[in-house]
């Protein structure tokens, strides 16, 4: 028994070492299981609790500088008004010409952005809002700009999104001009990529790039960005098309979550 | 007391880097602070202790954000191992736990983007060359600053 315990004793760094090391690789390979998503959904939401009061006193000089710019944004913002309306007018008139049916509005949640981890491959945001203000999972998130990306987790008081830049985002999307359908995901740094684009597609350099709507979480016609490059090899039957994010996510300090149920979960709602 | 320590700096350490750590990023790379910690701790307190907190600060950290639930840990527990083995030595000078530290920290780094590269199209040299080398350096500057902040917290070797 004495042996034992010395060589538990002397052993004891290496089997500690083995049974983390075994423990983390089944974490790893059981990242699905729902008891863990429930795990991981109690962390965050302790965690956001902390996160939102550490940052209290950094939000007081963020409303302060924001306030400012808000109000030079808003004297801009009526001076473009007085255009925009006419715009209205014009496309209300050939709406009616059209006989076309006016889409619903979609409903926008505004957002703050208190905390961010970025490290190559993983790039997400913490938001100021959760479940207590209507933010749910899966939900698409924007600016003015166009797409950001997708809650990923969301707790009482606050959201993780998972950004575009990251190597689990994926959005369906397409060409606005020529209206040809493929997946944007990253592939490195700053740039995504438009997949599954056939080789002699009508694809140019500056096309604007958009949400096709034919995916069960993003609106469609949301900006995702512009296409900066293409290449094609010449044995594949498919075109590389680099995209450049419309949104800079170097400064993303605001946000609007997209308030439209995904339509799996709002399928789900439905049936309950 | 000691767990209370840990559980503290893990906390403090846990909101800047997610609140105040992003304001230092270069080209997408960021220092990473509770590898520091999980560094220290076990440089400090010996490898069972430190593997210990480097699970569970692992745990918590994936938790806390998007990143692959158990990736951390595993990263953590490693560098947790390798930075004990350079405890015992006799000499503490800064300069000859430079190289032991450096390795540390590429060691974590080299496992916790290979690991994410899986599955992607980033090929093997530019995950070394943009991505692991430049978080390895980034880290070692902060702790070279911790050194020079508190040079005790890295030479002291404490003993439970």
């Amino acid at each position: 028994m004495r042996r034992f315990s010395d060589w538990f004793v002397y052993r004891g760094e290496y089997l500690t070492f083995a049974s983390a090391t075994v423990l983390s690789l089944i974490l790893i390979f059981s990242n699905n299981d729902p008891r863990l998503r429930t795990i991981r959904s109690y962390a965050f939401g302790s965690f956001g609790y902390v996160l939102e009061k550490a940052t209290a006193l950094q939000r007081y000089d963020h409303v302060y500088r924001h306030n400012r710019w808000l109000r030079k944004e808003n004297a801009r913002l009526m001076l473009e008004n007085t255009q925009y309306k006419e715009a209205v007018y014009e496309n209300e008139r050939l709406r009616s010409l059209l006989e076309f049916k006016a889409k619903s509005q979609l409903e926008l949640l505004p957002a703050k952005v208190i905390g961010e981890e970025e490290n190559g491959f993983i790039h997400s945001i913490v938001l100021d809002v959760g479940e207590n203000s209507g933010a749910k999972k899966n939900m698409a998130v924007v600016t003015s700009q166009g797409l950001v990306g997708r809650i990923y987790e969301v707790s009482a008081a606050n959201s993780i999104v998972l950004l575009m830049l990251d190597r689990n985002f994926r959005v369906g999307s397409m060409l606005q001009r020529s209206r040809i359908a493929g997946i944007v995901k990253w592939e490195s740094g700053n740039e995504v990529v438009l997949a599954q684009i056939a080789k002699r597609s009508d694809v140019s350099v500056g096309d604007a790039v958009i949400t096709s709507g034919f995916s069960t979480i993003f609106p469609g016609g949301l900006q995702v960005g512009k296409i900066v490059r293409t290449s094609a090899d010449e044995q594949g039957m498919f075109m590389t098309v680099v995209v450049k994010p419309a949104v800079d996510f170097s400064k993303l300090e605001e946000v609007f979550i997209v308030k439209m149920l995904p339509a799996v979960m709002a399928a789900g709602q439905e049936e309950k | 007391m000691a767990p209370l320590i840990s559980a503290f700096l893990f906390a403090a350490m846990i909101v800047l880097q997610i609140t105040l750590v992003p304001l230092f990023e270069i080209k997408g790379v960021t220092p990473d602070l509770i590898l520091i910690l999980v560094v220290l701790t076990s440089f400090q307190r010996g490898r069972v202790w430190g593997m210990l907190f480097a699970f569970c600060a692992g745990f918590l950290y994936d938790a806390f954000g998007t990143g692959l639930l158990g990736l951390s840990s595993l990263a953590y527990v490693v560098s947790a191992f390798v930075a004990g083995l350079w405890r015992e030595q006799p000499e503490r000078r800064f300069g000859a736990i430079f190289g032991p530290l450096l390795f540390t920290l590429f060691v974590h780094d080299f496992l916790y983007f290979s690991f994410l590269r899986i599955g992607t199209s980033v090929g093997f040299w530019k995950t070394l060359v943009v991505m692991v080398m430049p978080a390895t350096l980034y880290s070692l500057i902060f702790l070279c600053v911790v050194y020079l902040a508190a040079p005790m917290m890295l030479l002291r070797r404490r003993t439970y």
